[in-house]
Protein backbone atom coordinates (compact mmCIF):
# COMPACT_ATOMS: atom_id res chain seq x y z
CA UNK A 1 0.00 0.00 0.00
CA UNK A 2 1.14 3.80 -0.62
CA UNK A 3 -0.70 7.21 -0.61
CA UNK A 4 -0.98 7.59 -4.58
CA UNK A 5 -4.14 9.89 -4.05
CA UNK A 6 -5.34 12.95 -2.10
CA UNK A 7 -8.01 10.57 -0.48
CA UNK A 8 -5.46 8.10 0.61
CA UNK A 9 -3.62 10.77 2.13
CA UNK A 10 -6.25 11.92 4.11
CA UNK A 11 -7.13 7.99 4.85
CA UNK A 12 -3.20 8.12 6.28
CA UNK A 13 -3.27 11.51 8.68
CA UNK A 14 -1.88 11.58 11.91
CA UNK A 15 -2.45 13.55 14.96
CA UNK A 16 0.33 16.51 14.85
CA UNK A 17 3.71 16.17 16.57
CA UNK A 18 5.01 19.52 18.19
CA UNK A 19 8.22 20.47 19.14
CA UNK A 20 9.79 23.71 20.58
CA UNK A 21 13.37 24.50 20.83
CA UNK A 22 15.41 27.30 22.50
CA UNK A 23 17.92 27.87 20.21
CA UNK A 24 21.35 29.20 21.88
CA UNK A 25 23.76 31.73 20.10
CA UNK A 26 24.98 31.51 17.05
CA UNK A 27 28.09 32.00 15.71
CA UNK A 28 27.65 34.07 12.44
CA UNK A 29 25.00 34.67 9.86
CA UNK A 30 24.72 32.54 6.51
CA UNK A 31 26.16 29.58 8.79
CA UNK A 32 23.92 26.34 9.86
CA UNK A 33 22.98 25.68 13.43
CA UNK A 34 21.77 22.41 14.42
CA UNK A 35 18.70 22.31 17.38
CA UNK A 36 19.53 18.89 17.99
CA UNK A 37 21.17 19.95 21.41
CA UNK A 38 18.69 22.85 22.27
CA UNK A 39 16.04 22.43 25.36
CA UNK A 40 12.83 22.29 25.04
CA UNK A 41 10.03 19.31 23.37
CA UNK A 42 10.98 16.94 22.88
CA UNK A 43 13.85 17.67 25.22
CA UNK A 44 17.74 18.20 24.06
CA UNK A 45 19.89 15.20 22.67
CA UNK A 46 23.29 14.09 24.31
CA UNK A 47 25.90 13.91 22.56
CA UNK A 48 27.00 11.08 20.50
CA UNK A 49 29.71 8.27 22.66
CA UNK A 50 29.62 5.92 19.80
CA UNK A 51 33.52 6.58 19.15
CA UNK A 52 35.39 7.30 15.58
CA UNK A 53 33.15 4.71 13.88
CA UNK A 54 30.12 6.13 14.93
CA UNK A 55 26.70 4.21 15.03
CA UNK A 56 24.06 4.04 12.08
CA UNK A 57 20.61 5.18 13.62
CA UNK A 58 16.81 4.13 13.98
CA UNK A 59 16.07 5.95 16.91
CA UNK A 60 17.83 8.55 19.22
CA UNK A 61 16.59 10.34 22.23
CA UNK A 62 16.25 14.03 21.27
CA UNK A 63 15.08 13.31 17.59
CA UNK A 64 11.48 14.68 16.57
CA UNK A 65 8.91 12.22 16.93
CA UNK A 66 8.10 10.62 14.53
CA UNK A 67 5.65 7.47 13.43
CA UNK A 68 6.27 4.07 14.54
CA UNK A 69 6.87 1.58 11.41
CA UNK A 70 3.98 -0.32 10.36
CA UNK A 71 4.36 -2.89 7.61
CA UNK A 72 3.46 -2.47 4.13
CA UNK A 73 2.67 1.52 4.48
CA UNK A 74 4.77 4.28 3.54
CA UNK A 75 5.31 7.47 5.80
CA UNK A 76 4.93 11.28 4.10
CA UNK A 77 5.35 14.67 5.42
CA UNK A 78 2.09 16.00 5.36
CA UNK A 79 1.96 19.48 6.70
CA UNK A 80 4.62 21.77 8.64
CA UNK A 81 3.96 25.03 10.53
CA UNK A 82 6.86 27.06 12.71
CA UNK A 83 7.56 30.15 13.60
CA UNK A 84 11.10 31.82 14.76
CA UNK A 85 11.80 34.46 17.22
CA UNK A 86 14.49 35.86 15.61
CA UNK A 87 17.45 34.93 13.46
CA UNK A 88 16.35 32.10 11.63
CA UNK A 89 15.72 32.52 7.95
CA UNK A 90 15.05 29.18 7.09
CA UNK A 91 14.65 25.31 8.75
CA UNK A 92 15.12 22.31 7.04
CA UNK A 93 14.37 18.70 8.50
CA UNK A 94 17.29 16.32 8.50
CA UNK A 95 17.13 12.85 8.68
CA UNK A 96 20.09 11.56 11.16
CA UNK A 97 21.64 8.21 9.58
CA UNK A 98 24.60 8.18 11.32
CA UNK A 99 26.88 9.82 13.91
CA UNK A 100 30.38 10.04 15.44
CA UNK A 101 32.26 10.81 18.79
CA UNK A 102 35.89 10.46 19.28
CA UNK A 103 37.51 13.15 16.94
CA UNK A 104 40.60 14.70 18.20
CA UNK A 105 40.10 18.71 17.60
CA UNK A 106 43.77 19.08 18.45
CA UNK A 107 45.34 16.59 15.69
CA UNK A 108 46.53 17.71 12.08
CA UNK A 109 46.90 13.82 11.49
CA UNK A 110 44.30 12.26 9.31
CA UNK A 111 41.93 10.23 11.78
CA UNK A 112 40.76 6.95 10.23
CA UNK A 113 37.81 5.29 10.72
CA UNK A 114 35.69 2.76 9.64
CA UNK A 115 31.74 3.52 9.18
CA UNK A 116 28.85 1.15 8.73
CA UNK A 117 26.76 0.86 6.48
CA UNK A 118 23.92 3.71 6.19
CA UNK A 119 20.62 2.31 6.51
CA UNK A 120 18.56 1.80 3.98
CA UNK A 121 17.47 5.75 3.88
CA UNK A 122 19.08 7.41 0.80
CA UNK A 123 17.10 9.17 -1.65
CA UNK A 124 15.63 5.64 -3.17
CA UNK A 125 15.40 3.80 0.00
CA UNK A 126 18.64 2.36 -0.13
CA UNK A 127 21.81 1.94 1.43
CA UNK A 128 24.27 3.19 -1.42
CA UNK A 129 24.14 7.13 0.28
CA UNK A 130 22.52 8.85 -2.94
CA UNK A 131 21.58 11.95 -1.45
CA UNK A 132 23.52 11.68 2.02
CA UNK A 133 25.38 14.52 2.80
CA UNK A 134 27.93 14.95 5.81
CA UNK A 135 28.31 17.31 8.32
CA UNK A 136 30.54 18.58 11.52
CA UNK A 137 28.14 19.22 14.09
CA UNK A 138 29.75 21.44 17.10
CA UNK A 139 28.89 19.60 20.43
CA UNK A 140 31.43 21.19 22.82
CA UNK A 141 31.77 24.69 22.26
CA UNK A 142 35.34 25.01 20.18
CA UNK A 143 38.47 26.93 20.87
CA UNK A 144 40.70 28.91 18.93
CA UNK A 145 41.32 27.92 15.30
CA UNK A 146 39.80 28.30 11.48
CA UNK A 147 40.90 25.32 10.18
CA UNK A 148 39.26 23.53 6.91
CA UNK A 149 38.36 19.94 6.94
CA UNK A 150 39.63 17.25 4.28
CA UNK A 151 37.56 14.70 4.18
CA UNK A 152 38.49 10.76 2.59
CA UNK A 153 34.87 9.36 1.20
CA UNK A 154 33.39 6.56 -1.05
CA UNK A 155 30.32 8.33 -3.43
CA UNK A 156 27.31 6.81 -4.03
CA UNK A 157 28.15 5.23 -6.76
CA UNK A 158 31.03 3.03 -4.90
CA UNK A 159 33.98 5.27 -5.94
CA UNK A 160 36.28 5.27 -3.31
CA UNK A 161 38.85 8.22 -2.60
CA UNK A 162 36.55 10.81 -3.22
CA UNK A 163 37.47 14.14 -1.30
CA UNK A 164 35.14 16.59 0.54
CA UNK A 165 35.70 19.44 2.41
CA UNK A 166 34.29 21.45 5.52
CA UNK A 167 34.70 24.73 6.71
CA UNK A 168 36.62 27.25 7.40
CA UNK A 169 35.67 26.56 10.71
CA UNK A 170 35.04 29.61 13.00
CA UNK A 171 37.09 30.13 15.60
CA UNK A 172 35.35 28.93 19.05
CA UNK A 173 32.06 28.00 17.40
CA UNK A 174 29.73 27.71 19.66
CA UNK A 175 27.26 24.60 20.29
CA UNK A 176 25.04 23.73 17.69
CA UNK A 177 26.76 24.77 14.59
CA UNK A 178 26.51 22.75 11.85
CA UNK A 179 29.07 23.05 9.00
CA UNK A 180 28.19 20.70 6.07
CA UNK A 181 30.76 19.13 3.61
CA UNK A 182 30.97 20.21 -0.26
CA UNK A 183 31.27 16.77 -2.01
CA UNK A 184 33.88 16.14 -5.02
CA UNK A 185 32.88 17.77 -8.27
CA UNK A 186 29.83 15.25 -9.98
CA UNK A 187 29.39 13.29 -6.82
CA UNK A 188 25.97 12.97 -5.31
CA UNK A 189 25.88 11.34 -2.11
CA UNK A 190 28.31 9.86 0.33
CA UNK A 191 28.60 6.19 0.69
CA UNK A 192 31.28 5.76 3.72
CA UNK A 193 34.09 7.77 5.16
CA UNK A 194 37.46 6.66 5.21
CA UNK A 195 39.20 9.08 6.96
CA UNK A 196 39.02 13.06 8.26
CA UNK A 197 41.97 15.97 8.62
CA UNK A 198 42.26 18.93 10.00
CA UNK A 199 44.48 21.67 8.72
CA UNK A 200 44.63 23.18 11.58
CA UNK A 201 43.76 22.77 15.49
CA UNK A 202 40.76 23.59 17.17
CA UNK A 203 42.19 24.14 20.39
CA UNK A 204 39.30 22.68 22.74
CA UNK A 205 36.17 21.15 22.73
CA UNK A 206 34.15 18.11 20.72
CA UNK A 207 32.03 17.80 17.45
CA UNK A 208 30.19 14.91 15.76
CA UNK A 209 30.25 14.07 12.32
CA UNK A 210 26.83 13.81 11.21
CA UNK A 211 25.76 11.65 7.83
CA UNK A 212 22.03 13.12 7.07
CA UNK A 213 19.67 13.53 4.22
CA UNK A 214 17.52 16.78 3.64
CA UNK A 215 13.83 15.62 3.47
CA UNK A 216 12.01 19.38 3.64
CA UNK A 217 12.44 23.04 3.87
CA UNK A 218 10.97 25.72 4.63
CA UNK A 219 11.41 29.76 4.34
CA UNK A 220 11.43 31.82 8.03
CA UNK A 221 12.74 35.11 7.15
CA UNK A 222 10.20 36.81 9.03
CA UNK A 223 10.66 36.51 12.88
CA UNK A 224 7.38 35.48 14.94
CA UNK A 225 5.12 34.62 11.91
CA UNK A 226 3.82 30.97 11.80
CA UNK A 227 3.77 30.46 8.50
CA UNK A 228 2.61 26.75 7.22
CA UNK A 229 3.04 24.14 4.12
CA UNK A 230 0.56 21.41 3.36
CA UNK A 231 1.50 18.13 1.46
CA UNK A 232 1.75 19.49 -1.71
CA UNK A 233 3.19 23.00 -1.46
CA UNK A 234 5.74 20.02 0.73
CA UNK A 235 6.38 18.02 -2.14
CA UNK A 236 4.52 15.00 -0.11
CA UNK A 237 7.82 13.98 0.28
CA UNK A 238 8.49 9.59 1.43
CA UNK A 239 10.55 9.75 4.13
CA UNK A 240 11.72 6.11 5.02
CA UNK A 241 10.50 4.04 8.32
CA UNK A 242 12.90 3.77 11.25
CA UNK A 243 13.96 7.76 10.12
CA UNK A 244 15.72 10.12 12.83
CA UNK A 245 14.65 13.72 12.13
CA UNK A 246 16.05 16.99 13.57
CA UNK A 247 15.99 20.74 12.53
CA UNK A 248 18.89 22.46 11.16
CA UNK A 249 18.30 26.28 10.82
CA UNK A 250 20.15 29.29 8.78
CA UNK A 251 21.48 31.66 10.75
CA UNK A 252 20.66 35.65 9.65
CA UNK A 253 22.17 36.87 12.53
CA UNK A 254 23.96 35.70 15.75
CA UNK A 255 20.65 36.34 18.18
CA UNK A 256 19.66 33.06 20.08
CA UNK A 257 16.74 32.13 18.19
CA UNK A 258 13.78 29.69 19.46
CA UNK A 259 11.82 28.10 17.26
CA UNK A 260 8.04 25.97 17.81
CA UNK A 261 5.85 24.23 15.28
CA UNK A 262 3.95 21.35 14.51
CA UNK A 263 4.36 18.56 11.86
CA UNK A 264 1.64 16.16 10.54
CA UNK A 265 3.27 12.78 9.41
CA UNK A 266 0.83 10.43 6.74
CA UNK A 267 1.50 6.63 7.44
CA UNK A 268 -0.58 4.65 4.05
CA UNK B 1 -16.49 6.52 11.23
CA UNK B 2 -13.35 7.29 9.84
CA UNK B 3 -12.98 10.49 7.96
CA UNK B 4 -11.08 9.01 4.88
CA UNK B 5 -11.66 11.34 2.15
CA UNK B 6 -12.25 14.53 0.38
CA UNK B 7 -15.86 12.70 0.00
CA UNK B 8 -16.16 12.14 3.79
CA UNK B 9 -15.44 15.71 4.63
CA UNK B 10 -17.44 17.07 2.45
CA UNK B 11 -20.30 15.22 3.74
CA UNK B 12 -19.72 15.24 7.44
CA UNK B 13 -21.54 17.38 9.74
CA UNK B 14 -19.42 20.04 11.76
CA UNK B 15 -19.79 21.52 14.51
CA UNK B 16 -18.06 25.15 15.20
CA UNK B 17 -16.81 25.93 18.81
CA UNK B 18 -16.67 29.87 18.51
CA UNK B 19 -14.74 31.58 21.44
CA UNK B 20 -14.59 35.65 22.17
CA UNK B 21 -11.00 37.10 22.89
CA UNK B 22 -11.41 39.74 25.36
CA UNK B 23 -7.94 41.05 26.82
CA UNK B 24 -4.77 42.00 25.78
CA UNK B 25 -2.38 40.47 24.24
CA UNK B 26 0.24 41.28 28.15
CA UNK B 27 3.60 40.61 25.79
CA UNK B 28 4.48 41.05 21.69
CA UNK B 29 5.71 38.04 20.10
CA UNK B 30 6.06 35.63 23.28
CA UNK B 31 6.72 32.77 21.69
CA UNK B 32 5.82 30.02 23.91
CA UNK B 33 3.65 32.35 25.88
CA UNK B 34 0.10 31.96 24.68
CA UNK B 35 -2.31 34.18 26.03
CA UNK B 36 -5.76 32.94 27.35
CA UNK B 37 -8.62 33.92 25.98
CA UNK B 38 -11.01 35.39 28.59
CA UNK B 39 -14.76 35.30 28.45
CA UNK B 40 -15.75 31.15 27.29
CA UNK B 41 -12.09 29.95 27.73
CA UNK B 42 -11.20 30.00 31.07
CA UNK B 43 -9.54 26.96 32.96
CA UNK B 44 -11.21 25.00 35.64
CA UNK B 45 -9.65 24.31 39.35
CA UNK B 46 -10.22 21.53 40.45
CA UNK B 47 -10.15 20.78 44.58
CA UNK B 48 -7.31 17.89 44.98
CA UNK B 49 -3.70 17.31 44.99
CA UNK B 50 -4.55 14.83 41.94
CA UNK B 51 -5.97 17.77 39.74
CA UNK B 52 -8.08 16.43 37.05
CA UNK B 53 -8.54 15.91 33.48
CA UNK B 54 -11.75 18.33 32.13
CA UNK B 55 -14.72 16.82 30.34
CA UNK B 56 -16.28 20.19 30.14
CA UNK B 57 -15.02 23.74 30.62
CA UNK B 58 -16.37 26.82 30.70
CA UNK B 59 -19.42 25.44 28.49
CA UNK B 60 -17.30 23.44 26.01
CA UNK B 61 -18.64 19.92 26.18
CA UNK B 62 -15.69 16.90 24.65
CA UNK B 63 -15.46 16.43 21.14
CA UNK B 64 -16.98 12.49 19.91
CA UNK B 65 -15.14 10.39 17.92
CA UNK B 66 -14.25 11.04 14.57
CA UNK B 67 -13.21 14.86 14.67
CA UNK B 68 -11.25 16.33 12.25
CA UNK B 69 -10.34 20.39 12.12
CA UNK B 70 -11.12 20.97 8.53
CA UNK B 71 -10.79 24.83 8.88
CA UNK B 72 -9.90 27.74 11.54
CA UNK B 73 -10.88 31.76 11.01
CA UNK B 74 -10.43 34.32 13.64
CA UNK B 75 -10.35 38.31 13.61
CA UNK B 76 -7.95 39.65 15.83
CA UNK B 77 -9.04 43.02 15.32
CA UNK B 78 -6.58 44.32 13.02
CA UNK B 79 -3.69 42.64 15.08
CA UNK B 80 -1.58 40.11 13.57
CA UNK B 81 -1.54 36.73 15.79
CA UNK B 82 -1.24 33.16 16.14
CA UNK B 83 -3.94 30.62 17.44
CA UNK B 84 -2.64 28.05 19.01
CA UNK B 85 -5.04 24.88 19.82
CA UNK B 86 -4.27 22.19 22.10
CA UNK B 87 -6.51 19.30 23.52
CA UNK B 88 -6.49 20.13 27.31
CA UNK B 89 -5.88 16.67 29.02
CA UNK B 90 -5.29 17.58 32.50
CA UNK B 91 -5.20 20.58 34.71
CA UNK B 92 -3.54 20.35 38.13
CA UNK B 93 -5.04 22.26 41.34
CA UNK B 94 -3.81 26.19 42.00
CA UNK B 95 -0.31 26.12 43.77
CA UNK B 96 0.65 28.32 45.85
CA UNK B 97 3.60 30.19 44.20
CA UNK B 98 4.05 32.35 46.86
CA UNK B 99 6.94 30.42 48.73
CA UNK B 100 9.24 28.30 47.53
CA UNK B 101 9.43 24.74 48.22
CA UNK B 102 8.27 21.33 46.69
CA UNK B 103 4.39 20.80 46.80
CA UNK B 104 3.31 17.37 46.04
CA UNK B 105 1.33 16.70 43.12
CA UNK B 106 0.65 13.38 42.09
CA UNK B 107 -1.58 13.67 39.07
CA UNK B 108 -5.01 11.31 38.17
CA UNK B 109 -4.02 9.15 35.22
CA UNK B 110 -3.93 11.17 31.99
CA UNK B 111 -6.83 9.93 29.35
CA UNK B 112 -5.82 8.32 26.65
CA UNK B 113 -5.69 10.65 23.88
CA UNK B 114 -2.07 11.37 23.51
CA UNK B 115 -0.37 11.23 19.84
CA UNK B 116 -0.95 7.43 19.82
CA UNK B 117 -4.89 7.43 21.00
CA UNK B 118 -2.99 6.29 24.77
CA UNK B 119 -2.18 7.88 28.21
CA UNK B 120 1.05 7.01 28.38
CA UNK B 121 1.73 10.67 27.21
CA UNK B 122 3.71 10.40 24.18
CA UNK B 123 3.23 14.16 22.38
CA UNK B 124 2.06 15.90 25.80
CA UNK B 125 3.76 19.22 27.30
CA UNK B 126 3.88 20.08 30.43
CA UNK B 127 2.74 23.84 30.73
CA UNK B 128 1.88 26.58 33.59
CA UNK B 129 -0.75 29.09 33.82
CA UNK B 130 0.66 32.08 35.72
CA UNK B 131 -1.88 34.01 36.60
CA UNK B 132 -0.67 37.36 38.23
CA UNK B 133 2.77 36.99 38.52
CA UNK B 134 6.20 34.81 37.06
CA UNK B 135 7.54 32.48 39.80
CA UNK B 136 10.47 30.04 38.58
CA UNK B 137 10.00 26.24 39.68
CA UNK B 138 11.18 22.90 38.69
CA UNK B 139 8.83 20.18 37.89
CA UNK B 140 9.41 16.20 38.53
CA UNK B 141 7.62 14.16 36.42
CA UNK B 142 7.31 10.92 34.73
CA UNK B 143 8.19 10.93 31.22
CA UNK B 144 6.07 9.03 28.36
CA UNK B 145 8.73 5.87 28.48
CA UNK B 146 7.59 5.24 32.18
CA UNK B 147 10.66 7.01 33.35
CA UNK B 148 10.46 8.62 36.84
CA UNK B 149 11.71 11.37 38.38
CA UNK B 150 12.34 13.26 35.17
CA UNK B 151 12.97 17.00 35.71
CA UNK B 152 11.78 19.95 33.79
CA UNK B 153 12.61 23.59 34.65
CA UNK B 154 10.78 26.81 33.84
CA UNK B 155 12.70 28.97 31.45
CA UNK B 156 9.88 31.35 31.15
CA UNK B 157 6.92 32.53 33.10
CA UNK B 158 4.95 35.39 32.20
CA UNK B 159 1.52 36.44 34.14
CA UNK B 160 -1.87 35.79 32.26
CA UNK B 161 0.02 33.25 30.01
CA UNK B 162 0.50 30.07 29.57
CA UNK B 163 4.07 28.77 29.22
CA UNK B 164 5.19 25.42 27.48
CA UNK B 165 8.14 23.83 30.07
CA UNK B 166 11.34 22.35 28.28
CA UNK B 167 11.42 18.70 29.35
CA UNK B 168 14.43 16.75 30.48
CA UNK B 169 17.17 15.12 27.68
CA UNK B 170 15.40 13.51 24.96
CA UNK B 171 11.98 13.03 26.23
CA UNK B 172 9.25 12.71 24.21
CA UNK B 173 5.92 13.80 26.89
CA UNK B 174 5.16 13.38 30.28
CA UNK B 175 3.20 10.94 31.78
CA UNK B 176 2.39 12.28 34.91
CA UNK B 177 3.47 14.81 37.41
CA UNK B 178 4.73 13.99 40.80
CA UNK B 179 5.88 17.29 42.35
CA UNK B 180 6.62 21.29 41.37
CA UNK B 181 9.69 22.77 43.52
CA UNK B 182 8.65 26.67 43.52
CA UNK B 183 12.52 28.17 43.76
CA UNK B 184 11.53 32.14 43.15
CA UNK B 185 8.54 32.94 44.66
CA UNK B 186 5.64 34.37 42.92
CA UNK B 187 2.12 35.42 44.24
CA UNK B 188 0.32 33.03 46.25
CA UNK B 189 -2.18 30.49 44.78
CA UNK B 190 -1.63 32.22 41.25
CA UNK B 191 -0.41 28.95 39.55
CA UNK B 192 -1.31 25.66 37.78
CA UNK B 193 0.16 23.19 36.17
CA UNK B 194 -1.33 21.45 32.57
CA UNK B 195 -0.68 18.82 30.47
CA UNK B 196 -1.65 19.59 27.11
CA UNK B 197 -1.79 18.25 23.41
CA UNK B 198 -0.72 20.86 21.21
CA UNK B 199 -3.25 20.22 18.19
CA UNK B 200 -2.17 22.49 15.64
CA UNK B 201 -1.24 26.28 15.36
CA UNK B 202 -2.69 28.58 12.89
CA UNK B 203 -1.61 32.51 11.62
CA UNK B 204 -4.18 35.32 11.29
CA UNK B 205 -2.98 37.67 9.26
CA UNK B 206 -5.30 41.21 9.82
CA UNK B 207 -4.99 41.99 5.60
CA UNK B 208 -7.27 38.73 5.38
CA UNK B 209 -9.64 38.96 8.49
CA UNK B 210 -11.73 35.57 8.69
CA UNK B 211 -9.34 33.76 6.65
CA UNK B 212 -8.08 30.77 7.06
CA UNK B 213 -6.75 28.49 3.97
CA UNK B 214 -4.83 25.34 4.79
CA UNK B 215 -6.94 22.44 5.47
CA UNK B 216 -4.59 21.23 7.64
CA UNK B 217 -6.78 18.40 8.74
CA UNK B 218 -5.64 17.80 12.27
CA UNK B 219 -7.23 14.56 13.65
CA UNK B 220 -8.80 14.86 17.17
CA UNK B 221 -9.17 12.07 19.76
CA UNK B 222 -12.39 11.15 21.28
CA UNK B 223 -12.83 13.21 24.25
CA UNK B 224 -11.37 16.07 23.37
CA UNK B 225 -11.20 18.98 25.27
CA UNK B 226 -10.49 21.49 22.23
CA UNK B 227 -8.34 24.64 24.51
CA UNK B 228 -7.65 27.67 22.23
CA UNK B 229 -4.74 30.20 22.86
CA UNK B 230 -3.04 33.13 21.03
CA UNK B 231 0.11 35.29 20.92
CA UNK B 232 0.42 38.20 19.35
CA UNK B 233 2.91 40.52 17.70
CA UNK B 234 1.76 43.68 20.13
CA UNK B 235 0.22 44.46 22.73
CA UNK B 236 -2.79 46.27 21.57
CA UNK B 237 -6.33 46.38 22.30
CA UNK B 238 -7.88 42.98 21.05
CA UNK B 239 -11.18 43.58 22.21
CA UNK B 240 -14.36 41.61 20.05
CA UNK B 241 -11.82 39.85 18.46
CA UNK B 242 -13.46 35.87 17.78
CA UNK B 243 -11.58 32.63 16.63
CA UNK B 244 -13.95 29.91 15.34
CA UNK B 245 -13.10 26.80 14.33
CA UNK B 246 -14.97 23.97 11.92
CA UNK B 247 -14.39 20.60 13.49
CA UNK B 248 -16.01 17.94 10.94
CA UNK B 249 -17.23 14.56 12.32
CA UNK B 250 -17.75 11.28 10.91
Amino acid sequence: MAITSLDSLIAGLLPSYSFFKTGTAMKAAGLNYSFFYAAGFPGAATASADGINGAALTSYPGQLMFPSTVGGKEIRLARWEVLQTSSVGGLSIMDRLWHNSGFVVTSLSAQTLTTPTWPARDRNGATAGDGVMLAMEVTTTLGAGTPTLTVSYTNSDGVAGQTGTIGPIQTISQVGMFYPMALQAGDKGVRSVQSITSSATMTSGAVSFVAYRELASIPTASANNSIDRDAVSLGVPVVANSAVPFLVGLATAVTATSIDGTLVWAQG
Amino acid sequence: MTLASVADIRGARRVSPVWQATPNPQVAAATFRFMTLDAGNTLTTPSTSAGESPTSHDGVDALPAGGVITRVDSDFGGIRTWVALFDLIWTSQAIDAGVTGVTAIGSSTFPARDVDGSSNGRGLVLAAYSINSAPTFTVSYTNSAGTAGRSATSAQTLRQSISVIPLDSGDQGIRSIESVNITTAGAVNSMQLLALRPVGRFLTDPRRPGDRASAALERLNPGTMLFATYAAQVTTNARGSYIRTDIALG
